[in-house]
């Protein structure tokens, strides 16, 4: 190759330029940052169970499956195991272990754990995610395979009806329903979809499993506010006079039961 | 089929029965020569001639011989040309009755190569200055220079072209539609090969070693093609048949690189891949016959990505004499891919869940294509094809078995009269039935019939005018009906010999695809149902364009595009985590593409620029449109020594400002170096390529990283 070539010259001198310009930039790189800590399962396990993950919501309850990210599926039939997902810096407003049947789609609402750093189990615990380099350690979960919600088809109806104006700042909400007539934490309610706020009047279905629930409920989640029982404006009520609440009996896979209808208060605190 | 469609239907065949009209006989004469390499001498095989203002034209052999018979004595402009070699237009080329004229030529050859390009974007053969759309061509030199087997690859290098996943993007028109449906039609030899369950692009069905040459028509073109000619069409031209008995044989090995960082090492195996590819022309009778044969190979660089795949396609032309020829072709691919959607997370961007570790596809596509070619007289063609496209597809996945077949059947017939040299009208009839029995969209039929026309004429000196338009009509067997008119309109202004402008407008429709209309399953964990009322999506694309010339060793094309979406197709979640696919995005895309092909000094150093800006628009939203770049640029140059040819292809694309599946993710732009080196000793060529040189890291699809820096080496010969 002759080198006084000028061609040669400036073909060499375009090469160098260009690979210079093209810099060093690695593009994607590997995640350093995340969180982990252990998992411990209450009850047996479910004989029809597909996975168990651990997933991270960036908004709780999250409303859609692109609002969390999921973990690895974590092993099957074990008391307890250990985890760590790795994730960009975030902020999560809750952490939690869902569980998926057989056979079946994802459910996010199919809830079996939350992670409670305090003794409030209506409250899930937030976790930030600082930096690209943190792990956060120590987002220790309790989850109850007895809370696994089987696919079926029972399920309540009913129509949800405002009184007065809505809360500033309400986003959605979503009727609940626990067996336990004061439940002790989020685990013991059953969570429907969530339901656009702002409507006057509207209908909803909540699916079931069989059992008898004793408080049927429709909690109302402020944007910026954490959920709780204050969240609850609205409560299934057999005689609303005598405020005496109602139940409900779900006897088999397949029952419907219809008219569960229910008045939302924004005023009042329920519980 | 219901009664409606029965009614087209047979309007259709009887405007079919028209069109053929019967030979009438005359005295003709033969004209016949041998084209030549001016600097070699070397005979040129496949060379293009044409008597222009007629529908007569030939190619030459592989001996570089041609003759042109059958033609009606007078006096016609013969135009010769080539890839890579200077056109040649000979005037006053004198036929006489019962004669045979003698015309040799000698072609002089390039670097430049787009000017002399003749394309087919009007369903005939065309010089690309003459059409009012904007075009992008690979030619078969191109591909060579690339030593890639697969179409997207060499496609991705394209201006204005860009890809998420398998999916193409013409100038943003597609984003990401998660594999069902394409809004770019792909053609081969002009027929459409896409599935009727999917609706996508099967880019591994045809390798590139049987391509002669890629068109990349830019814009809706649904005026002439119909569905799925929303953004574009990408008409893929195999390889020609040559009488003299010629065999290619390809090997290619390659290997993976580490990848850049230890935490994405997945496996201290060396990940390597390789391919074969022979085949073979011969002789027999009045037919010229291809065979080739195929098979590639991988490890895959990521976890469960491993595949083994085979080809085979066959292709015989027989030219019954001067007036009828026939060409029919087969293609077949089949073969195991392991499945390995996402990465695990970020961390672990090379592996997969272990849960899906073992997913695989089976999946075979057959097409059988016939060509029917009758020159009636020197004025008027008639062509007629018959498509037949088969794809089966089976999962071996750990939640599910789903297995589809689908089966495609089409018929097109052509007409092209050529009233004068400044005058042609191009108008058919294509039909269409997709019959589908899939685990994920159930059994079901869709039909489709179409009618289109386009005159191209020449207004005044140096203007010409194209208007077409195509009516399609679409049913499906849950009743669904839904016909679309595409009107086109396009003007082309030859102001100078090296400066011509284009404009055109013209309308374009996808219609939905079986998987969009009536998927009703559970997929990677998300429940799927259908929407059997999914209309179509449409489009208005609008276009000014630009293409000067100054000097033999530059060329300049700068266009300007406006296109309008309306209905657009997306997959959406509804609150209670179903998928559903609905018409929901009403979008413009508007932007600026520029490609620039020069060679400072002499032919042996060239460059190729292309730079597309867009503003994707979600006029919905009043964001910006998900899944598609502002910038697109791919630089390519080239450096010719002696036996030598060097080069670097350069390709960026810019960071999507919006996803909408995981938005939390990091994104960066792609960045993509690749480096090529060519030696060619007698008929021998080698080639070692380095692909992703950077080693960059990026995604298209999300959550799927492109593939890391890997080493080709390839020997290809000819004897």
């Amino acid at each position: 190759m002759n080198m006084k070539n000028p061609e040669i010259k400036f073909f060499i001198i375009l090469i160098l330029f260009f690979l210079v310009s093209c810099d060093t930039d690695p593009g994607l790189e590997p995640t350093q940052s995340g969180f982990r800590g252990t998992i411990k399962f209450l009850n047996d396990w479910p004989e029809n169970t597909d996975q168990v993950l651990v997933v991270a919501s960036t908004v709780f309850p999250p409303a859609n499956i692109t609002d969390i990210i999921l973990g690895d599926p974590l092993p099957v039939g074990v008391d307890s195991t250990d985890y760590i997902i790795y994730t960009p810096p975030e902020h999560f407003a809750a952490i939690g272990v869902v569980w998926k049947e057989i056979n079946q789609p994802w459910d996010v609402t199919n809830i079996i754990g939350i992670y409670f750093p305090t003794k409030n189990k209506f409250t899930p615990g937030s976790v930030t995610i600082p930096d690209k380099q943190s792990i956060v350690d120590s987002i220790n979960i309790t989850a109850d395979l007895s809370k696994a919600k089987r696919a079926v088809n029972s399920k309540i109806t009913g129509t949800l009806r405002t009184k007065g104006e809505w809360p500033a700042g309400a986003v959605s909400v979503i009727v609940v329903a626990s067996q336990p007539v004061l439940p002790t934490g989020l685990l013991d309610l059953s969570l429907g979809q969530p339901i656009e706020a702002g409507f006057d009047s509207t209908s909803y279905s909540l699916t079931l499993q069989p059992g008898t629930y004793r408080l049927i409920g429709v909690l109302v989640l402020i944007e910026g506010e954490t959920i709780g029982l204050t969240s609850l404006k609205g409560l299934y009520y057999l005689d609303p006079v005598a405020g005496k609440t109602g139940s409900v009996t779900i006897k088999s896979d397949t029952s419907v039961v219809d008219n569960i209808d229910i008045e939302l208060v924004f005023t009042k605190i329920f519980m | 089929m219901n009664k409606i469609f029965a009614k087209n239907f047979y309007i259709t065949i009887a405007v079919n029965l028209l069109l053929i009209t019967t030979l009438f006989g005359q005295v003709t004469g033969t004209i016949k020569g041998k084209v030549t390499d001016k600097s070699t001498g070397e005979a040129l095989p496949a060379v293009n001639l044409m008597l222009v203002g007629t529908v007569l034209g030939t190619t030459t052999d592989a001996d570089g011989y041609y003759e042109m018979n059958r033609i009606p004595p007078g006096q016609y402009n013969l135009r010769v040309s080539m890839m890579g070699y200077k056109l040649i237009n000979r005037q006053n080329v004198s036929v006489t009755a019962d004669k045979t004229t003698t015309y040799n030529f000698e072609l002089e050859e390039t670097v430049i190569e787009t000017p002399e390009v003749l394309v087919t974007a009007n369903k005939r053969r065309q010089s690309i200055q003459d059409t009012p759309n904007s075009f992008g061509v690979m030619t078969s030199r191109q591909l060579k220079e690339k030593n890639e087997i697969y179409l997207d690859k060499i496609l991705e290098q394209a201006s204005g072209v860009n890809y998420m996943g398998s999916q193409v993007n013409i100038r943003g028109s597609s984003g990401f539609s998660y594999g069902a449906g394409s809004r770019v039609l792909f053609l081969v030899d002009g027929v459409p090969v896409m599935p009727g369950d999917s609706g996508d692009i099967k880019w591994d069905l045809i390798p590139a070693t049987q391509v002669e040459q890629i068109e990349i028509i830019k814009g809706a073109g649904s005026a002439l093609y119909g569905s799925s000619a929303l953004g574009g069409v990408i008409n893929i031209i195999t390889k020609k048949t040559t009488p003299k008995p010629t065999t290619n044989i390809r090997l290619s090995a390659g290997a993976y690189d580490k990848p850049r960082f230890k935490e994405w090492q997945w496996t201290d195996r060396l990940l390597h891949f390789d391919d074969v590819y022979i085949d073979h022309s011969h002789h027999i009778g009045r037919s010229d016959i291809l065979i080739s044969a195929g098979r590639q190979q991988s490890t895959g660089y990521r976890q469960n990505t491993n595949y083994q795949r085979i080809t085979a396609s066959a292709k015989v032309f027989t030219k019954i004499n001067g007036q009828h020829n026939f060409t029919i072709s087969s293609n077949f691919e089949g073969g195991d891919t392991n499945s390995g959607l996402q990465w695990r997370d970020q961390r672990r961007a090379l592996e997969v869940d272990p849960v899906a570790l073992g997913d695989k596809i089976k999946s075979d596509k057959f097409g059988l294509n016939a060509f029917h070619n009758w020159i009636v007289n020197k004025n008027f063609g008639l062509k007629t094809r018959f498509s037949y496209f088969r794809n089966y597809w089976k999962n071996y996945f750990h939640d599910n078995n789903n297995a589809s077949t689908a089966n495609r059947y089409g018929l097109e017939i052509q007409g092209d009269y050529q009233f004068s040299e400044e005058n042609s009208l191009t108008f058919g009839t294509e039909e269409s039935w997709d019959h589908v029995n899939s685990g994920l969209v159930g059994i079901h039929d869709q039909y489709s019939a179409s009618l289109y026309v386009q005159n191209e004429r020449k207004l005044v000196t140096n203007l010409m005018f194209t208007l077409g338009m195509r009516y399609d009509y679409q049913y499906v067997d849950t009743g669904f009906e839904d016909s679309k008119l595409s009107p086109k309109m396009g003007l082309v202004w030859h102001a100078q010999s090296y400066l011509t402008f284009r404009a055109s407008t013209g309308r374009g429709f996808r219609a939905a695809s079986m998987s969009e209309r009536f998927s009703d399953s559970i997929y990677s964990g998300i429940r799927i149902i259908p929407n059997e009322n999914l209309k179509s999506e449409t489009a208005w694309s609008h276009e000014i364009g630009m293409n000067f010339i100054p000097y033999v060793n530059l060329y300049l094309d700068i266009a300007g595009f406006w296109n309008d979406y309306w209905d657009l197709i997306e997959p959406e979640p509804d609150e209670t985590q179903t998928v559903q696919f609905i018409n929901v995005t009403r979008a413009r895309i508007t932007g600026v593409e520029t490609n620039l092909k020069f060679t400072p000094w002499s032919n042996g150093i060239s460059f190729d620029i292309g730079y597309t800006w867009m503003d994707p628009q979600d006029l919905d939203l009043n964001t910006v449109l998900a899944y598609r770049s502002r910038h697109l640029v791919n630089y390519s140059m080239t450096y010719k020594f002696s036996l030598f040819e060097i080069g670097l292809d350069y390709l960026y694309v810019a960071r999507l400002e919006k996803v909408k599946v995981y938005p939390g993710d990091d994104r960066v732009a792609q960045k993509t170096l690749n480096g090529r080196l060519s030696c060619t000793l007698g008929r021998y060529i080698i080639n070692a390529n380095v692909n992703n040189a950077l080693n960059h890291n990026h995604t298209q699809m999300e959550r799927t990283l492109l593939p890391i820096r890997n080493y080709v080496l390839s020997l290809s010969t000819s004897f």
